[in-house]
């Protein structure tokens, strides 16, 4: 059992009236960095333990906004009845209003919706005015200025430009018709990578080729080259140090079958760097 | 809300075998009918069963019960508000909510202008090394700064909002190993930032 399930062990533990002593006690190899988690844990309870009730005024706010929403949707439901009782026939009615959306949308009365968006995910192509970023759900193309101001994790400011391929951002922005633009982008640590990486290896096989890539054709600017590089390997450790695929390796070792195809097919999106593992699967076939 | 709209809807989570059970229940086609139709009662069993979760899980964001309990009133307002386009997927209401709170203590927090530093306690000499000591609730909100959004979000969903590993998941669109690593990560950082807190005094 991992550390991570021993120690989520413990807090279910805690949760139920345990002691931490006796948490420790089921978990000797592990009681020193345990008694230091839990406690911290428990600290963080206790305090949340001392808040007082809520006070009745926030049940009236959440009352008054019921009665908000409700009245609007019947303002809404009874303004649509007032039109069908000035005796205009439903017909004309509904093609008027078409005309009215028709001209409307001609003249950019109807502005795409906006929202304000925040993104975080691993840059992949850098262009004018663009920029992809690999996101847990899929390649997102955002716009940007090459000029706009960047940050790091701080929020000291970073020289324009410093955005690599390889690197992990946040960015904030206005999404309009589906397309982010970008307000703000800060900079990650590269630490941060590894484990973004462990919550999506999927995403981050990805992002590997593509910086593969990059560093095959890297040939001008040393210093360049030498940060693309070093992302890479940086990415590849930690794929292959990935809980997933350990946990597919484990269980391929324990005899399931099911888990060595599903770890030969994870391999193979990620040829370099699971080179070991693949040498492995194959001795073990051999056998 | 707007940031509502920008919710990822596809759901990260992947279920373990190992996962515990989750606490909360998925809502019922009745229940969700009644909020829909924006039943004042349904409304009020949600905050019963709700509210108290969600201040203490935008405390231990924001450090201040009288916003944090804002915080909480905004979330069921924004909940009230979009009610009508929630769609259920199994999925128990309250990682809806807290997803709401997550933003909405979000927006607070850029809003608010910055305190002055809190003065340091004073009359203590000892540096603080023994966890179990630990009764300062600034310092513990003093501690949690150090961390990063999620991990602080992390510590608040589990240990100020007591939410299980599952409803945690849920709330922050993650996969349940996403979130044990999280949290190991969250404690260790918050201990050493409680280490280094006391250190300095």
């Amino acid at each position: 059992m991992s550390y991570q399930d021993i120690l989520e062990e413990g807090l279910v533990r805690l949760r139920n009236g345990e002691s931490v002593e006796s948490v420790l006690l089921a978990y000797p190899d592990h009681a020193i960095e345990l008694e230091r988690d839990l406690t911290a844990a428990l600290a963080a309870r206790s305090v949340a333990s001392a808040l007082p009730a809520v006070s009745e005024a926030s049940r009236q706010h959440l009352r008054n906004a019921v009665r908000d929403v409700r009245i609007a949707r019947e303002h809404r439901a009874s303004g649509r009845i007032r039109w069908l009782s000035l005796g205009v026939p439903a017909a004309a009615l509904a093609g008027l209003v078409a005309v009215a959306i028709a001209l409307a949308a001609m003249s950019g009365v109807f502005q795409a919706n906006t929202a304000e968006a925040s993104i975080e995910g691993v840059v992949i192509e850098v262009a004018d005015g663009q920029m992809t970023v690999q996101t847990d759900s899929g390649l997102e193309t955002i716009q940007y200025e090459p000029a706009l101001q960047l940050t790091d994790e701080s929020g000291a400011q970073v020289a324009a430009g410093s955005v690599e391929p390889g690197q992990l951002v946040t960015v904030r922005g206005e999404r309009r018709a589906g397309q982010l633009r970008a307000e703000r982008i800060q900079l990650r640590a590269n630490e941060r990578l590894e484990a973004w990486c462990e919550q999506f290896s999927t995403p981050c096989t990805a992002i590997e080729r593509v910086l593969a890539q990059r560093a095959a054709a890297c040939t001008a600017d040393a210093a360049q080259c030498r940060n693309v590089h070093t992302r890479l390997e940086l990415l590849r450790k930690t794929i292959t140090a990935s809980p997933r695929i350990a946990s597919l390796q484990q269980r391929c070792e324990a005899g399931t079958a099911q888990a060595c195809e599903d770890l030969q097919r994870a391999c193979e999106a990620v040829p370099a760097a699971c080179e070991s593992i693949r040498e492995w699967l194959r001795n073990r076939r051999l056998r | 809300m707007a940031a509502c709209d920008d919710f990822k809807e596809r759901l990260l989570y992947v279920s373990e075998s190992d996962a515990a059970q989750p606490r909360a229940l998925p809502v019922t086609p009745t229940q969700l009918e009644r909020l829909a139709a924006l039943d004042d009662g349904a409304w009020q069993l949600l905050y019963d069963e709700y509210f108290l979760k969600l201040r203490n899980f935008a405390y231990g964001r924001c450090g201040d019960l009288g916003e944090a309990e804002d915080i909480a009133s905004e979330t069921f307002a924004g909940a009230v508000r979009g009610i009508g386009s929630y769609r259920d997927r199994g999925a128990p209401l309250a990682a809806w909510l807290f997803r709401i709170a997550r933003n909405v203590t979000a927006d607070h927090l850029r809003r608010r202008k910055r305190r002055p530093e809190a003065p340091l306690m004073e009359g203590r000499e000892a540096p603080m090394t023994d966890f179990s000591r630990i009764e300062d609730r600034d310092e513990m909100l003093r501690g949690l700064q150090h961390l990063t959004e999620e991990q602080q979000t992390l510590i608040a969903l589990r240990f100020f909002a007591d939410c299980s590993l599952e409803e945690s998941a849920r709330a922050m669109n993650k996969n349940i190993g996403a979130v044990k690593g999280l949290q190991q990560r969250a404690l260790a950082s918050l201990k050493r930032s409680l280490s280094s807190n006391g250190g300095k005094r």
